[in-house]
């Protein structure tokens, strides 16, 4: 089946679902106690814990060598019994209750019958209930829900069209975000160094429950990353504010005009990356933060504190932008102060200190293990510019979000003047100021090299929440606006409208570092050949996707090592065959040498290995016409690109 | 006051009548029952005036009850005749070969890989997919009706004792129903599971599917021939089996899987034709007019459920242990799950040790019960201190016994299987090998099978006094115990080490059921209470 077919993406994207479901949605509410609220909030707070369940214990399982499927269940099952042990029915009662479903099912039947006319009177109770709502709603109501679900659609085809349509990694960090997601399967901690992992334990875990190969992964869980960044942002200023027309301009403006606030990082929405992670639990988290501060409801301690956690594990710039937020809400909650404030902010802090060491530990584990830092990141988080560094120059959008928050500090002051209940008010003015800030003033007072190239993504996520934010003070204050729906839904959709004249509406297609038939060429030789044992003789971007199914080989290498003229492999210098090698070798001749375009980033960096893989292919070409002259090649696949021959090698039993 | 009435037949023609009744009932409780008896033959008030000059049948039967009265006498004291030694000898001899008979098939798959490279199941050759897929099958087979076994055993046992085949056979077909339909259910389970999570890739789900169906009616069939004491049937069946194999494979060349399924089917077939003629040819002459209906369902089930999950748990433990280590992930392993030749190889050998130990158990467990049905005659109630320490020692002699032949089982197994690969099946080509971590897992395996005898001999010995409960506690713990220390060993060392999953939980089985039979020897006069 090709890559891009209806039914390949159909049957890839159901397993991936289904896996997300059973571990992101069922197995939390085995787990952990319902949250306040909605169901909504119930299900977003049982998901952020559970992330964090996963990362926590998977690095706890990974360094006792026990990270797998049966292990992630042993722990999962241990602790829904442990949990069971200590509240609701006694050990006794759910025995005898088991034992008389039992009996009754198997002699009459009348519990299981009685259960199905339960089932459906709910079924039918709750169609009445939903009816009885939507009794409620007038037609403009109905053109809003009409209208996010339009955007939301948008936000996700915008996405994930290029990875539902081509193979190959996006950017350069897919290879190694698959390279670290297949380690951490093959319970090897920091392979290239310390770096967070929590990403890939994320990634790790959906592929044990899928059971689809870990590429599709991949280009499924960075297109999932954004579109939940962007339903964040609507989460958060829904709750926050109550209503709908702010969360709707939020999702707007990062969803479909993120191409003004992220600039060239706007390919980043489409490639699968750990900062983009870590934004997801961000904001979710100030909401369950800011509950907690109010209400006091431990279980929205807990699920921010996870989110927290989650972004201290997953990417260092996530957690300084939670850090951030967590501060901006605590703040405005001293600002404008409710009951128990002092016991729930020393909570509060103690659950700050406790995600510091929860970041750190793995740091300790490393270092425990022998490991250094990852030298690219280590590199990178400290390079500091050497050339002089000026403020970043402002754009509309950057001048929308700073007069966004000059209305917040505004609406803010007379807040808290007056003691008025708007607390989001301020935390959305002292979050936005202090990311402005950080955007602004980052780089030219640090010269840090990674708040120039990366404040932007944090500032870019911060934006909508306070655009949203000053649109609720508006919406507030001019009071006659909350009285003209129809208004309101006209400028929202004017603002859908603009948005798919724009490059808002084009699919997002980072860049790659190989062609897409590479990659289905070697989905078909997997899928065929995995448990039979292969190797590919292929450039270094198969290295990842190899890894865990096969063995891979340079072009370069492979020619200086076996000589075409003896028996099929023979290593240079020797008579025999090599023994070591699998039973099915694909040699990749490459009829066309990929590049990425010159004006990308990365060109200067890839030059110098597109001129060996010139060389390679010539040394190739000699090496197949020797073979072809003393042995039959056979040609398993071939395209304008690229041809790949097979050589099965006989195995002596 | 019953009327008396004149004799005017002699005792002698009373015997056939009471011959009659006894055919029916042995011990009848009272005159009422005779009564019933008497009717169930067709004798009326008009009858038994006309022949023996009774009232009524009443009057007939108090007089039939009177008569027989005094040979249903028990007296306590009685003194029973020994049987002689070479009796006794005989009889032993006869019961541990019963109890080694059930080992003959193993024995001959294991001989059949070796010299044919194939038996009905396995094939030395297979890719390590297929073999993986049927290993699976296999070992789903053994858990799914390993309880039905039991039930079957218990259940039909139950009438068959008391000589009612009829309903024996009906309820063995019950079962075997049952077990059938269960069967198809976990594979429509497995089907659907598979379409969800795609452990296996279709072409392997279909080979372990059709291997779990065909074996899960041969395994039916077995028991219910080990039910009817024809247990060399079976071996009878699994040689012609593998014959066919042969003939299908070697001859004419068709695919091993083909062959075998074939072959197994055509065995599951005739084995379930076999078993319906048994039952046809068993002797139902207490059944005359009777067909009562089967207990209810829920009845039946609550009185084999502990049998049943021991038939589950039992298999559990044995097989558990190489589902992890098939299941431990290493460079090379396609799949979830991976057949490990060399682990399955080192554990089939060490399987055979169980061959003796099993054999000095159904001897062992025969003397106990037949003492016992003994001891309740010749002991008064207030020896029963002493009967119950009499019984205490037999069964500490008797397990001291056991450990001896165990182990030395185990020795020559040990040495056996070395010898033989080392002095004849190195000259086959071709021939299986004992590499390291075969060897590793053979030793181990031996010690853990060696000991897990023991804790099969307690078991079988509650089953006799009804008290599964007291076996089915120490097996779950031994099957969790089984699986922790083989999943930590394995993932931290190597697959190989989960053999010492089965060994940890065969020594937990052991202590746990000496422990519970001890509490049952020390108030052993009280569990023939409840047996009687």
């Amino acid at each position: 089946m090709a890559y891009s077919s209806l039914a390949n993406q159909a049957f890839h994207l159901f397993h991936f679902g289904l896996s997300f479901v059973l571990v992101f949605v069922l197995m939390p509410r085995w787990l952990f106690r319902a949250a306040p609220g909605s169901g909504l909030d119930d299900a977003i707070s049982r998901y952020i814990r559970m992330v964090c369940f996963v990362i926590l214990w998977g690095y706890v399982l990974l360094i006792l060598k026990l990270y797998e499927a049966l292990g992630f269940l042993g722990v999962v099952l241990l602790v829904a019994l442990f949990r069971r042990s200590r509240s609701g029915p006694t050990r006794h009662t759910v025995r005898a209750t088991a034992m008389a479903l039992f009996y009754d099912t198997i002699e009459s039947r009348y519990l299981l019958t009685r259960a199905w006319r339960r089932a459906r009177l709910s079924v039918r109770e709750w169609g009445g209930r939903f009816r009885a709502r939507r009794k409620g709603w007038r037609p403009v109501d109905v053109a809003f829900v009409c209208l996010v679900l339009a955007v939301l659609g948008m936000v996700v085809y915008v996405r994930s069209a290029d990875a539902l349509t081509n193979p190959a990694p996006a950017m350069s960090d897919g290879y190694v975000t698959l390279a670290w997601m297949k380690y951490v399967d093959e319970r090897i901690l920091f392979h290239d160094g310390i770096y967070p992992q929590g990403m890939y334990f994320y990634m790790s875990i959906l592929g044990k429950f899928a059971f689809i190969d870990a590429l599709y992964i991949l280009k499924y869980v960075g297109p999932l990353n954004a579109v939940f960044i962007t339903l964040g942002i609507f989460y958060t200023l829904q709750r926050w504010t109550g209503r709908r027309d702010a969360p709707l301009v939020g999702m707007l403006l990062y969803g479909l005009f993120g191409y003004l606030l992220l600039g060239g990082d706007w390919v980043r929405q489409a490639a699968t990356n750990s900062q983009e992670f870590g934004f997801v639990f961000v904001l979710p988290s100030l909401v369950f933060l800011d509950r907690f501060l109010e209400f006091g409801h431990p279980v929205d301690l807990e699920t921010a504190a996870a989110g927290v956690y989650v972004t201290g594990l997953t990417h260092p710039l996530a957690y300084i932008l939670a850090l951030i937020g967590c501060g901006s809400v605590l703040v405005a909650h001293w600002c404008l102060p409710g009951p128990f404030i002092r016991r729930r902010t020393w909570q509060v802090v103690m659950r700050g200190v406790a995600s510091a060491g929860v970041t750190v530990a793995p740091v300790v584990v490393g270092y425990a293990l022998g490991r250094r830092f990852n030298s690219s990141g280590t590199s990178f988080a400290g390079a500091t510019a050497t050339t002089a560094v000026t403020t970043p120059a402002l754009n509309a959008t950057d001048w929308l979000g700073v007069a966004a928050i000059a209305v917040l500090l505004a609406a803010s002051a007379r807040e808290v003047l007056r003691r008025g209940p708007h607390r989001v008010w301020v935390a959305g003015g002292i979050f936005g100021l202090a990311m402005f800030l950080v955007y602004f003033a980052g780089g030219p007072v640090t010269h840090s090299v990674v708040l120039i190239a990366r404040a932007l993504d944090m500032w870019a996520i911060v934006q909508p929440l306070v655009v949203g934010l000053a649109v609720h003070v508006l919406m507030t204050y001019a009071r006659v606006l909350g009285r003209l729906p129809w208004l309101r839904l006209g400028v929202a959709s004017g603002l859908f409208a603009v948005s798919l004249a724009g490059p808002g509406r084009q699919p997002i297609v980072p860049y790659k570092l190989q062609f897409a038939d590479d990659v289905s060429v070697y989905l078909r030789i997997n899928e065929a050949f995995r448990y039979r044992g292969y190797m590919l003789v292929a450039n270094n971007e198969e290295y990842a996707l190899v890894l865990g199914n096969g063995y891979r080989m340079d072009i370069g290498q492979f020619v200086k090592t076996y000589d075409p003229a003896k028996p099929p492999l023979t290593k240079v210098g020797q008579s025999q065959r090599d023994p070591q090698l699998a039973p099915y070798v694909f040699i990749y001749y490459p009829k066309r040498i990929f590049e990425v375009s010159p004006t990308n980033s990365i060109y200067p960096i890839e030059a110098p290995l597109y001129a060996q893989r010139y060389k390679d292919q010539r040394a190739l070409r000699t090496w197949l016409t020797t073979y072809a002259r003393y042995h039959p090649l056979h040609v398993y696949y071939e395209d304008q690109n690229l041809i790949v021959y097979e050589i099965a090698i006989p195995q002596t039993k | 006051m019953p009327r008396e009435f004149r004799l005017r037949h002699d005792e002698a023609d009373w015997a056939p009548l009471l011959d009659a009744i006894h055919e029916l009932h042995l011990h009848p409780e009272d005159v009422y029952e005779v009564t019933a008896l008497l009717e169930s033959l067709g004798w009326t008030d008009a009858r038994a005036r006309q022949r023996y000059g009774a009232e009524d049948v009443f009057d007939l039967a108090r007089r039939l009850y009177e008569l027989e009265r005094p040979a249903i006498d028990v007296r306590s004291g009685d003194y029973v005749v020994p049987a002689s030694a070479w009796r006794r000898f005989a009889e032993a001899t006869r019961q541990f070969l019963r109890g080694i008979v059930f080992a003959l098939p193993m024995v001959l798959s294991i001989v059949s890989m070796l010299t044919l490279h194939f038996s009905l199941w396995s094939y030395q050759f297979l890719p390590v997919n297929l073999a993986t897929a049927i290993a699976i099958g296999t070992i789903l087979s053994f858990l799914t009706v390993g309880g039905f076994m039991q039930a079957i055993a218990r259940r039909a046992f139950f009438y068959i004792f008391q000589q009612y085949y009829k309903m024996a056979q009906r309820v063995t077909f019950h079962h075997i129903a049952a077990g059938i339909v269960t069967s198809l259910g976990v594979s429509g389970l497995l089907v659907g599971v598979n379409a969800l999570f795609p452990v296996l890739p279709p072409g392997m789900l279909w080979v372990t599917l059709a291997f779990y169906v065909v074996l899960n009616a041969i395994w039916l069939s077995v028991t219910v021939m080990y039910v009817l004491k024809s247990e060399l049937m079976f071996t009878g069946l699994l040689v012609a089996g593998i014959m066919v194999v042969w003939v299908a494979f070697v001859r004419l060349h068709l695919n091993i899987i083909v062959a075998q399924l074939a072959a197994m089917t055509c065995i599951s077939v005739v084995g379930l034709l076999v078993v319906a003629y048994l039952f046809r040819r068993s002797p139902n002459r207490l059944e005359h007019g009777i067909q009562p209906h089967l207990p209810r369902v829920g009845i039946s089930v609550y009185s084999t459920l502990p049998y049943f999950v021991y038939g589950c748990l039992y298999f559990l433990l044995l097989f558990v242990d190489r589902v992890i280590a098939w299941s431990t992930n290493a460079p090379g392993v396609a799949y979830f799950i991976w057949f490990r030749g060399d682990y399955e190889v080192g554990l089939d050998f060490a399987l055979v040790t169980l061959v003796l130990p099993l054999g000095l158990s159904e001897v062992l467990v025969s003397r106990w019960m037949n003492d016992a049905l003994e001891a309740e005659r010749h002991y008064a109630s207030q020896q029963s201190e002493v009967m119950n320490r009499r019984f205490l020692r037999a069964y500490q002699r008797g397990i001291r016994w056991m450990a001896v032949v165990a182990t030395g089982s185990a020795l020559l197994v040990y040495f056996g299987v070395k010898w033989l690969l080392d002095h004849y099946l190195m000259r086959l080509p071709q021939s299986v090998s004992l590499t390291p971590n075969s060897n590793y897992v053979f030793a181990v395996g031996l010690a853990a099978y060696s000991i897990l005898s023991l804790g099969l001999l307690n078991a079988v010995t509650m089953f006799s006094l009804s008290r599964p409960e007291l076996v089915v506690r120490p097996l779950a713990i031994a099957v969790a115990a089984n699986m922790g220390v083989g999943f930590l060993l394995s993932r931290w060392f190597g697959y190989a080490d989960a053999v010492w999953g089965v060994f940890v939980g065969s020594v937990l089985f052991a202590i746990l059921t000496s422990r519970n039979i001890r509490r049952v020897m020390r108030r052993f006069d009280y569990h023939l209470y409840l047996l009687s």
